[in-house]
C-alpha cells in the first residue's frame, strides 16, 4: 500500500513538474521582452539602415556607432560592409544603399561594389 | 469475507501534481526562464522601442517617406502610433532633448496627424536633408552661450501657446548675468538661457516678468534656433524688472531698462542675458 502510494507521488512529482514548467514558460511572470541585440536579422538590418538614414541627417558619428553597438554585432564594420553588399546585390533602394556605403566608409571599408554609392567628397577608407 | 480492494492513493497524487507544478513553476519562471531570440520590433523593451520610434523618426527626417515611416512603425505593434511617437515628442521636448530628436519625433508625429507641443516650433519643417558627402560629421550647438554672443538674427514671432509644465524637477540659480549696450546688438532685451549642469538647453521652462503694474509670462524654447532653452522679453525704457523661473529659481530683481551710452556715445536701453542652471553638484539631467 505504502509503496504503491510512493509511486503514485512520484508520477504526480513528474507530471506537476512538467505542467508547471509548460504553463510558466507559456505565461511568464515577467514582461517578456528583449533589446536591441536580439532582433530578427530582417530587423536588424532594418535598423542598420535607419541608423545609416539619422547619421545622414546628424553627421553624429559617435551616435551612429553607439547605436550600431546596441545590435551587440561583434564586428559592427564588418556587419555594415556585408550588409551594404547585399542590398547592392538584391538591388535595393539605392538611397538604404547610399546610406549603409556611407557608414561603411566612415569605418574606413569601400569595396568596389559600393563606389558608385560613395558620396562625392567622401575619401575611401577616410 | 471478501478481502477489501486497495483504495487508489488519491492524496499522494495531488500531493505529488502539487509539489511538482510548483517546482516546475520556479524552475520556468526563476531558474530557466523564457529568453527570447530573432524577435520582432514589437517584443523590444520599451527603452528600445522608444530608440527605435526616434531612429524611424530621424529616417522619415532624411527621406520623408511617410508611408515607410508607417511599416516600420507597425512593425511595433503600438494601436496608436501617432500618440505614441506625438508621446515621446512631448517627453523629448520637456527633457530638453537634442533639437535634432525632438524636431525628428515632432515632425512625425505632426504627419500621422497627432498634435505634439512642439509643434508649433517645428511645424512644416520636413524635408529631406540629405548631407551626401558630409562625411566629416558637424558640430552641434549645445553649449552654453558664451556672455559676449554675437547679435541674434532678425527676431522671430512665434505666438508661445505652450502648455503650462514645469519641465524639470531640480532648483535652477542665477549663474551669470551679464549687461549689454553695444550700437550692434538689439536693445532692451532681457535674454534668458536656462540649462543643465551640462549646458544643454532646457526648454519649456515657465519664465515670469513682473514690473510695476504689469507683468508677463512665457517659456524657453520657442527660438531653438538660438537654443533651446532660450526665451527673451522686450524691455520699455524706464522700468524695474524682475525675472523668475516658476517654481525654480529665485527672483532676479533690479533688471532696470534706464538709458545706457554706447560704445560711441549713443544712447541705448541695456540688454540683460541672465543664465540659469542647477547649481553645482545638482544634477539637472
Amino acid at each position: 500500500m505504502i509503496r504503491r502510494a510512493l509511486l503514485t507521488l512520484l508520477i504526480g512529482l513528474g507530471l506537476g513538474a512538467l505542467g508547471g514548467a509548460v504553463f510558466g514558460w507559456l505565461v511568464p511572470i515577467q514582461d517578456v521582452s528583449a533589446g536591441l541585440d536580439k532582433l530578427h536579422p530582417t530587423y536588424k538590418a532594418e535598423y542598420t539602415v535607419m541608423v545609416g538614414a539619422a547619421y545622414a541627417v546628424d553627421g553624429d558619428w559617435d551616435l551612429a556607432q553607439a547605436r550600431l553597438g546596441r545590435l551587440a554585432e561583434p564586428d559592427p564594420a564588418g556587419y555594415v560592409v556585408l550588409l551594404a553588399e547585399q542590398y547592392i546585390a538584391s538591388g535595393r533602394n539605392p538611397d538604404d544603399i547610399r546610406n549603409l556605403v556611407r557608414l561603411a566608409a566612415h569605418f574606413g571599408y569601400t569595396t568596389p561594389p559600393m563606389l558608385p554609392y560613395l558620396p562625392p567628397t567622401v575619401e575611401p577608407g577616410s | 469475507m471478501r478481502a477489501s480492494k486497495p483504495r487508489f492513493p488519491w492524496i499522494a497524487l495531488l500531493a505529488g501534481l502539487i509539489l511538482g507544478f510548483s517546482g516546475g513553476l520556479y524552475y520556468a519562471w526563476f531558474l530557466n526562464p523564457v529568453n527570447l531570440v530573432n524577435i520582432a520590433p514589437s517584443q523590444l523593451t520599451s527603452a528600445d522601442q522608444q530608440a527605435y520610434i526616434l531612429l524611424i523618426s530621424e529616417a522619415y527626417l532624411h527621406d520623408g517617406d511617410l508611408e515607410r515611416a508607417r511599416e516600420r512603425l507597425a512593425t511595433l505593434g503600438i494601436r496608436d502610433v501617432a500618440q505614441a511617437v506625438a508621446v515621446q515628442a512631448d517627453s523629448a521636448f520637456l527633457a530638453g532633448a537634442d533639437t535634432l530628436q525632438i524636431r525628428a519625433l515632432t515632425t512625425l508625429a505632426e504627419a500621422l496627424g497627432a498634435q505634439p507641443m512642439a509643434a508649433d516650433i517645428f511645424s512644416g519643417t520636413i524635408a529631406p536633408t540629405p548631407v551626401a558627402g558630409s562625411a566629416i560629421p558637424t558640430a552641434t550647438s549645445e553649449t552654453v552661450p558664451s556672455p559676449t554672443p554675437s547679435p541674434s538674427p532678425t527676431p522671430i514671432s512665434i505666438t508661445p501657446t505652450p502648455t503650462p509644465l514645469i519641465v524639470v524637477e531640480t532648483e535652477l540659480e542665477l549663474i551669470g548675468r551679464n549687461v549689454i549696450c553695444d550700437d550692434e546688438y538689439p536693445a532692451g532685451l532681457i535674454e534668458i538661457y536656462v540649462s543643465t549642469e551640462f549646458g544643454r538647453g532646457i526648454p519649456a521652462v515657465e519664465v515670469q516678468v513682473m514690473w510695476e503694474g504689469g507683468e508677463d509670462t512665457f517659456y524657453t524654447g520657442l527660438k531653438p534656433e538660438v537654443n533651446p532653452g532660450y526665451a527673451d522679453f522686450q524691455m520699455e525704457p524706464g522700468q524695474v524688472y524682475t525675472v523668475t523661473l516658476v517654481g525654480l529659481s529665485e527672483p532676479v530683481v533690479g533688471i532696470d531698462s534706464s538709458d545706457c551710452f554706447t560704445g560711441s556715445g549713443q544712447i541705448s536701453t541695456p540688454t540683460y542675458q541672465l543664465f540659469f542652471a542647477p547649481p553645482q553638484g545638482e544634477s539637472g539631467e
